[in-house]
């Protein structure tokens, strides 16, 4: 399905500007944690939710999700999707401590860490094509996976039982993080972005 | 033997007493159980959209409120006239507080499946929708009852 809308060359494009924003992504989750974050090659198919609550974690799990809005030349939805666990080892790392966290300060340790994931996200894609690309301040929500991801696909006008998976997931010391970073671009998003790369 | 069938996105089941009809994470997607109380048989149907009418091809019944509730309910009575009928629903949240209002799908599609529902003068009897929470659905084909959950936590009894 994905073959019919876009060539090849042009999700190739894609994989190479979300491996180079996940991977300054990841270059600045390092700086903030003091620890070496990884990359895996970005995630980039067309599921239907029923292949991603299988494949990808399962509808009814309640996870963390930090959410922002991209605007200015593209508009379009990052949200980051972190399991209660990787939460809390997030905050751990930010504190650089193993005493129990309150839940509030886990929760901004965690709003504060995707402001800065996604920013550089943002930075290094906004440089590589030129364009003035901003975020909304993010927000978090905590529930189901499947209301949240369901709802963001449908908020930007993807109304399609299939859906277009772009994502990074992280990992730290070879041990994945149960994060992932989702962007959903607003229609006409990539095309344009296509357009601006000549493919 | 009591069975649980799960019913994903954009789809619907019908059974018998005494098994179970579930659907998971619920958010701006809404969830119609219709039932007849005289022979225990009942649907749930998880749907996406308000209407079909925007929208010209690959239309899949099951995701549009205007087409699966009229499907399923054939489906339940068999084609035949019922006035025994009863719902209840779920879901049609909106889980981001950026969403404009004019936008909001969850209010839409609570909206098209009361359209639906009045149409064919099927009363629901209580529901659990709007608000900014997802919902899981399980709905017991033997009494009607149906718990509302949030991941593993029941939130509500309709």
């Amino acid at each position: 399905m994905m073959e019919d809308t876009y060539t090849h060359l042009q999700i190739d494009c894609l994989r190479e500007v979300v491996n180079i924003g996940g991977g300054n992504a990841a270059t600045s989750l390092s700086r903030l944690l003091n620890k070496r974050i990884d990359m895996t090659v970005p995630i980039i198919e067309v599921l239907s939710y029923e292949e991603v609550y299988t494949s990808i974690m399962a509808e009814d799990k309640v996870v963390n999700s930090v959410i922002m809005n991209m605007m200015g030349d593209g508009e379009g939805i990052f949200v980051f999707i972190a399991s209660m666990d990787a939460t809390e080892s997030l905050a751990k790392m930010m504190m650089q401590s193993d005493e129990e966290v309150s839940d509030e300060i886990k929760n901004s340790a965690l709003v504060e860490l995707v402001n800065i994931t996604v920013s550089s996200f943002l930075n290094a894609i906004s440089k590589m094509i030129d364009a003035n690309l901003i975020t909304s301040i993010p927000f978090k929500i905590t529930d189901m996976f499947g209301a949240v991801l369901s709802s963001v696909y449908m908020e930007t006008e993807y109304f399609d039982e299939n859906i277009m998976i772009i994502k990074n997931e992280f990992s730290y010391n070879g041990n994945r993080i149960e994060t992932s970073l989702y962007f959903v671009p607003r229609p006409g998003v990539l095309e344009k972005l296509f357009k601006t790369l000549g493919v | 033997m009591s069975k649980e069938i799960r019913i994903g996105i954009a789809d619907y089941k019908v059974s018998n007493s005494p098994d179970k009809l579930i659907t998971l994470g619920l958010g701006s997607c809404v969830g119609i159980a219709i039932y007849d109380p005289a022979t225990k048989r009942g649907g749930l149907s998880h749907i996406m959209l308000p209407d079909s009418s925007s929208f010209i091809s690959d239309i899949k019944v099951e995701k549009f409120a205007d087409l699966a509730i009229p499907t399923m309910i054939r489906e339940i009575t068999s084609g035949r006239f019922n006035k025994n009928l009863i719902a209840k629903i779920a879901g049609g949240a909106s889980m981001f507080s950026f969403s404009s209002n004019a936008n909001n799908i969850g209010q839409r599609n609570v909206e098209a499946v009361e359209a639906v529902l009045k149409e064919y003068r099927i009363p629901i009897l209580s529901r659990d929708t709007g608000g900014n929470i997802g919902r899981t659905m399980v709905v017991d084909l033997n009494s009607f009852t149906i718990s509302i959950k949030n991941g593993s936590k029941e939130i509500n009894i309709l």
